[in-house]
């Protein structure tokens, strides 16, 4: 208790405010430029924590990290783009509502539901972190195979339109993943005599394309409009039953992205489209995805940023990253002489208690400097759309080449957002290609590495609790979708065949 | 977006006056080097190469920017280096056995000629772990395991040194072990923990939490003397399997045809980092065992390296 205390006079002492204040600043504004990521800002800045004392630089770099994974809903909202991968759920409902004009009440939805998220995390964090960890170190090999097989499931919410075009993106997405070296034996695969795709494709610059230049395609359709067809970005004031009916959406998807982010190898991004997905299946009206629910936006923004804190219960407990920029988080502790682990909290309580207490105030210190960023940003509506569409470009290429200087990522990039551009218009999804990849690559590995385990006695698996629930799961959610939809359509087949009647 | 533009310029405005630009004397003065390391951030390389850097930095009086360019087994990095000039500006991470990708790993066409070696500043033992739930408690009880090859062996990725390390210690005690492959240290080490793999061979670093928390067992570790973080746990060698030594060596090296001069300037600029008594502290407890090599040695040990790692390839690749 005095540990926790102590971390409240170091967070509150000015200075250390202002780095957490001056963190946010900065990685908002790297999480809403499309290109840039959360995980670069808290790259970028790790050779400056060096000098720092240890409990500000993880300040510093936990500020960084929660201001990027919220910065990305701003233009996953404002543009269609979302800034980081993390967005992406929420830009599939943002762009209706400012279509709409109502910018302003989904934008403060977005901050708030961050927040909510971020705060409730860092909460999970102080209170419960060695019993979550416990629960971390069940999830081995089998599990974590379920659990991308689990992810996979959510693209059949995703395309509940048109199934067949959904399920097949996601089944050439999972090859597509699967192009490099196979993770046993290095055997590269699908090079095609390319040095550079002996690594398989770089995820973050085909998300990149994929989801900015098909935005930027369609404002090219009309260059001389604006973002919004009303004219205004409309007002940000929520009306407080509002907020209070996305309570109990608001802590399921926190809850969700806590869990998401404890998992190695699946971080906020997944985090988010699990929220979405299950937002939808509670939702009254699901048909409403898709065209502005404010009930999507809410979900994916308070998983993703419930993912921040969730990443670093496995560092700080168990010494394993959750997430990409949480490896980043341990190098940066290494460095520092903190070493992340079960003794952790004995050792080094003053700056462990720091960082956590500070995570709580960073994510609500990101309300005001989220609200700021909305306030300003969404004066880019008012951009005509030939200005911002280059604007885009420009960044989405400068993006790409900073994180590894390699111009062949640039021409992937491209590649993707023409391909993107070309599904969209043929009405095929493009969200199920960001999701395997994303899952993709860790799916094989965690079966690469089950099948070696359980050689020849795969039924063995059913004898790991977490393992046959997750199984349960999934089964679950791959069929219950499939029946509501047939449900649905008798419903109205037997509503048409009454109203013929009458 | 035109107000991000506008801010994101005064940002790297002002990195870049924060930075400085001194007047020219050495090679590398007033200039920028970039160090391609070719894994992801936050693993052990990384660390290592970061926390070298910025007293190699002050020492060169230049800018050192690190990038990592991750994927292929550390090849997508390399083939970087070798795609660009040879100036001497852009230098690479390097280790035990990238100089045999092209014999390991299909696809990849660089070898030892195409690297000029700059020196080295590391060699990482490796601590051989057992899973508390194994059962094995010292190296008896693991050889006695190696004796059927169904004990699972899990290395930190294919064809770097993890999987060398598992092929000279069965070849020094006469065993075999299942390979199970990870992509790092510390995710074989979660495994570990939960008891899914039996055996693992992180290094220091990754090993220290567990260990600390009794959540696994240090059997030997494999440099030629006792690790001081880990004082504890003997070597291999000690346990009567003399001469045993197999460590990670962690160096750096650029486009062969870079200006000689100037990679001797960066390699002495390494060795005085390696001197720095604050570096050598801050590298301990980053679990960095530091150990320099300067140029003209390692260009020796450089080739050396590579027959042997060759030769040991050669041996046994059909496994």
């Amino acid at each position: 208790m005095a540990d926790i205390l102590l971390g409240f006079t170091n967070v509150l002492q000015p200075m250390n405010i202002l780095i957490c204040l001056g963190g946010l600043f900065v990685g908002v504004l790297f999480g809403a430029l499309p290109g840039f990521s959360a995980t670069m800002a808290v790259a970028i800045f790790v050779p400056f924590t060096y000098v720092m004392e240890p409990g500000a630089a993880l300040l510093l770099l936990s500020a960084l990290y929660c201001g990027g994974v919220f910065g990305g809903s701003i233009p996953a909202v404002l543009v269609g783009i979302p800034g980081t991968p993390a967005s992406a759920p929420t830009a599939l409902e943002g762009k209706a509502l400012v279509r709409k004009g109502e910018a302003g009440r989904a934008l403060h939805h977005v901050t708030l539901s961050s927040v909510f998220g971020g705060a409730l995390s860092a909460v999970a964090l102080l209170i419960c972190a060695p019993l979550l960890a416990q629960i971390a170190k069940m999830v081995g090999q089998p599990e974590q195979m379920m659990v991308a097989v689990f992810g996979l499931s959510v693209v059949i919410m995703l395309s509940e339109d048109n199934l067949f075009k959904g399920v097949m993106v996601a089944i050439i997405s999972l090859v597509l993943a699967t192009f490099g070296q196979d993770p046993v034996q290095g055997f590269p695969r699908f090079t095609y005599g390319f040095k550079e795709l002996i690594g398989g494709f770089s995820v973050v610059p085909v998300l990149i394309g994929l989801f900015s230049l098909p935005e930027v395609f369609k404002m090219l359709e009309d260059p001389h409009g604006k973002m919004t067809e009303t004219g205004t970005v409309g007002s940000m004031k929520l009306p407080l039953k509002e907020i209070f009916g996305n309570l109990i959406n608001g802590i399921r998807s926190a809850v969700i992205g806590i869990c998401i982010g404890i998992i190695p190898a699946a971080g906020p991004d997944i985090a988010a489209f699990m929220a979405y997905n299950e937002a939808k299946k509670a939702s009254k009206h699901p048909e409403k995805f898709g065209s502005g629910a404010v009930e999507g936006i809410v979900a994916s923004e308070a998983g993703n940023n419930g993912a921040t804190g969730g990443s670093l219960i496995p560092l700080l407990t168990l010494g394993i990253p959750g997430s990409a920029p949480a490896a980043i988080f341990l190098g940066a502790m290494i460095i520092h002489g903190i070493r992340p682990g079960p003794t952790l909290f004995s050792q080094h309580a003053s700056v462990v208690y720091t960082m956590i207490i500070g995570f709580i105030l960073i994510n609500l210190l990101m309300y005001i400097v989220g609200m700021i960023y909305c306030k300003f940003g969404s004066l880019i509506l008012y951009i005509p759309k030939s200005i911002l569409a280059t604007t885009i470009v420009v960044l989405a290429v400068v993006g790409t080449y900073a994180t590894s200087k390699s111009i062949f990522d640039v021409w992937v990039m491209f590649g993707a957002g023409l391909l993107g551009y070309l599904m969209q218009r043929n009405n095929f999804p493009t969200s199920p290609v960001a999701l395997a990849l994303l899952l993709g690559t860790n799916m094989e590995q965690s079966l690469a590495r089950t099948l070696t385990m359980y050689e020849g006695r795969m039924l063995d698996l059913f004898s790991r609790p977490l393992f046959t629930a997750l199984t349960l799961f999934t089964v679950f959610s791959f069929v219950y979708p499939l029946i509501k939809m047939k449900l649905r359509k008798n419903k109205k087949a037997k509503e048409a065949a009454e109203l013929k009647e009458q | 977006m035109r107000k991000t533009c506008i801010a994101i310029v005064l940002v790297l405005a002002l990195i870049v006056s924060a930075m400085g630009i001194a007047s020219a004397e050495g090679f590398y003065e007033g200039k920028t080097v970039e160090v391609i390391v070719p894994w992801k951030e936050g693993g052990g390389a990384d660390v290592a190469c970061r926390l070298i850097l910025e007293y190699v930095k002050a020492e060169l009086n230049c800018n050192i920017t690190v990038i990592n360019v991750t994927g292929g087994g550390g090849s997508i990095g390399l083939n970087q280096l070798l795609s660009g000039d040879a100036d001497g500006m852009t230098l690479a991470y390097i280790a035990n056995t990238d100089t045999n990708g092209n014999i390991m790993l299909d696809g990849v066409t660089y070898g030892l000629e195409d690297f000029a070696p700059v020196a080295r500043f590391a060699a990482d033992p490796h601590v051989i772990v057992a899973s508390n739930a194994s059962g094995i408690k010292n190296l008896e009880d693991l050889i006695a395991a190696g004796q059927d090859g169904k004990t699972l062996w899990g290395i930190g990725g294919a064809w770097t040194h993890w999987d060398f390390l598992k092929i000279e210690f069965e070849k020094a005690t006469g065993t075999s072990y299942k390979r199970l492959v990870y992509d790092g240290g510390a995710t074989a080490m979660t495994d570990i923990m939960n008891g899914d793999c039996t055996v693992a061979t992180p290094f220091v670093s990754e090993a220290l939490p567990a260990l600390d928390a009794n959540e696994a067992v240090g059997i030997a570790i494999t440099s030629a003397e006792r690790n001081p973080q880990l004082p504890d746990v003997p070597t291999v060698a000690e346990l009567g399997y003399e001469g045993f030594e197999s460590t990670m060596w962690r160096g750096f090296a650029a486009k062969a045809g870079a200006p000689e001069e100037a990679l001797k300037e960066f390699a002495e600029a390494v060795g005085r980092a390696c001197g720095n008594a604050e570096f050598i502290e801050k590298a301990a407890k980053a679990g960095v065992t530091v150990d320099y090599m300067g140029y003209d040695d390692f260009q020796v040990y450089f080739a050396e390296n590579h027959e042997a790692v060759k030769a040991a390839y050669e041996a046994n690749k059909d496994q």
